[in-house]
């Protein structure tokens, strides 16, 4: 199935999204794709068409997104700890990214005519060299877009994240671009791989499981998060319909109970900022030469 | 156009109210009647029975809701789905000192002897003194085996050298227990390593000099519609579950019974 849906959708269908939109829409969106495996076995399926229908239903709901206005779009793909399961099925996983990372590629005019920028959230290191070629490529065909953001995380996880802002800060330091005294909660939020984004406005974690399992954990600290029993494959327009419902309910409790900005964010002070600005450049510098080196391998 | 925009203007509003009015609903009907949550427990037999029997008397007598949290307590445990930390998030404004005493006994009497209260702005965290008091109080409601423990009220995270696990420990948080511990933590790890020694269990282990850890199981109290963190610190909740009771002054004790068999009955499959 095509990365670009373009189906419309059914008189009702929109004038629920219109009605929506008179509400405030979130601009970034967060989605814990859980329930693939039990659809499979409530379908009586193999756990990869489980997977496969997940993709289908990815691509169905980013269409969604962009008719409700969502500029911005987290998936939670592939969790490090997923490297855990069988061989058998991360084989099996890591087949369909290789399909799917492959027609985004051939598919690369269509996501450029729309303006989608695709960007991999994660420690592609651990990924087959194959598939981190493919992965990288794919990100430098669209990141000149700005209509809208497409946050795979691949190969993720909050913890590693974290441990890799700390790791990048610690770079930092040990080639005197940082002082000590500048790593701040803002500092570190520099050196996520989320560095670009927005914070999401609204998680939503299908198939009934209330936890984050270590998704954007510093990301979502004023985050609405919202559990739904539905399996990922059966998500339908009204299940997001809800879960924007529920956003637009919930912002002004929120906001009440935050009162003060959310991260707490302190300003660093003036004589630090262009050491750190140096400091972020230079990374981009280094994140960039990696990339170079993955799309040169042969 | 102006006319079909008025109309969507119109039926949002109409969703809104009728949404507000089914929330509300949703509340009165449960100020009159306990209700266990409808859900598949993995559950013995005999214990299920008896939640059910004793349902009715909740409320009416301390020592009953005593022997019961106990039993449940108990039960979990054995099924290895007792939360050893639980985290209570407040998110109401005005703050219930003596509700929340009484919250803490419950927990306390189900065998949770370490609890975290977090608050975004730090009204709890500001009452460290009238808590302390009350909770002396505490020791007398408790069912015998605990009479003997110990009480520690700290604030923020403590470390190791000065925590016991032998007491029942409570932590009182705010948003400035969050991301701020990560960032000195991270300091010092800088500090003293190369950038190529650090590793996800450099930080870890870094992080586990704290105390409390992890928590097990989150219960959001009060009125948002969602769950949300509210800046609890980030690092600690990568498999806490999530779960929302109503606002703490008007709790009851089937509501913290039917959140934990809630937990009790929720697989964490780790990523497998």
């Amino acid at each position: 199935m095509s990365w670009i849906q373009e189906s419309k959708l059914k008189w009702y269908e929109t004038l629920a999204v219109n009605v929506l939109k008179c509400g405030s829409i979130p601009k970034h969106v967060a989605f814990i794709m859980d329930g693939n495996r039990r659809f499979a076995n409530k379908s009586g399926v193999k756990k990869i068409e489980g997977h496969s229908k997940g993709f289908d239903k990815l691509t169905e709901v980013l269409h969604w997104c962009l008719l409700l206005g969502v500029n911005e779009v987290t998936v939670y793909a592939f969790s490090i700890e997923n490297f855990r399961r069988s061989e058998e099925e991360v084989d099996q996983l890591m087949s369909l990214a290789r399909e799917k990372f492959k027609r985004l590629l051939e598919e690369k005019d269509k996501l450029n005519e729309h303006g989608i920028s695709i960007r991999v959230i994660g420690n592609i290191g651990l990924l087959p060299a194959d598939l981190q070629k493919l992965v990288v490529e794919s990100m430098e065909s669209t990141k000149s877009n700005t209509e809208a953001v497409l946050n795979i995380a691949f190969s993720y996880t909050s913890r590693e994240e974290m441990t890799h802002a700390v790791r990048e800060v610690a770079w930092g330091v040990q080639e005197d671009l940082l002082k000590i005294d500048d790593i701040t909660e803002d500092l570190i939020q520099k050196c996520l791989y989320t560095r670009h984004s927005l914070q999401p406005d609204l998680l939503i974690r299908t198939s009934g499981e209330v936890r984050l399992s270590d998704f954007l954990l510093w990301q979502t600290t004023c985050c609405t998060l919202y559990f739904t029993p539905v399996l990922w494959p059966e998500f339908s327009i009204w299940d997001l319909c809800r879960s924007i419902l529920h956003y637009q309910k919930n912002l002004p409790v929120l906001e009440k109970a935050l009162k003060n900005s959310c991260d707490g964010r302190r300003q660093p002070i003036s004589e630090n900022m262009d050491r750190i600005e140096k400091f972020l450049s230079k990374m981009e510098v280094k994140e960039s030469r990696t990339r170079n080196q993955i799309l040169t391998q042969a | 156009m102006g006319i079909l925009r008025l109309l969507y203007v119109i039926l949002h509003f109409f969703i809104t109210y009728i949404h507000n009015l089914h929330v509300a609903l949703s509340e009165l009907v449960d100020r009159i009647k306990p209700v266990i949550k409808d859900r598949t427990y993995h559950w013995p037999a005999d214990c299920h029975v008896l939640l059910t029997a004793t349902t009715v008397k909740l409320g009416a007598n301390i020592k009953d809701e005593s022997l019961l949290l106990q039993k449940i307590g108990s039960e979990l445990k054995r099924l290895d789905k007792l939360p050893i930390h639980v985290a209570c998030l407040l998110t109401e404004t005005d703050v219930n000192i003596d509700r929340m005493i009484v919250i803490i006994q419950w927990f306390v009497s189900m065998g949770v002897y370490c609890i975290s209260l977090y608050d975004h702005e730090g009204c709890i965290a500001s009452c460290q003194d009238e808590i302390k008091i009350k909770l002396k109080g505490l020791v007398e409601n408790l069912p015998n085996g605990l009479r003997s423990k110990s009480i520690a009220v700290y604030k923020g995270f403590v470390k190791k050298e000065f925590f016991s696990s032998d007491s029942i420990n409570i932590f009182l948080m705010n948003h400035y227990d969050g991301k701020s511990l990560f960032t000195q933590v991270a300091q010092r790890i800088v500090d003293e390593l190369n950038y190529s020694q650090i590793d996800q269990s450099v930080v870890e282990q870094a992080i586990n000099q704290f105390y409390p850890k992890e928590p097990e199981l989150m219960v959001q109290f009060g009125s948002l519609l969602s769950n949300t963190t509210l800046g609890y610190s980030p690092w600690h909740l990568r498999l806490t579950q999530m779960m929302r009771a109503p606002n703490h002054t008007r709790l009851r004790v089937d509501h913290i019974v039917s959140t934990m068999l809630e937990y009790g009955s929720c697989q964490q499959r780790f990523g497998k």
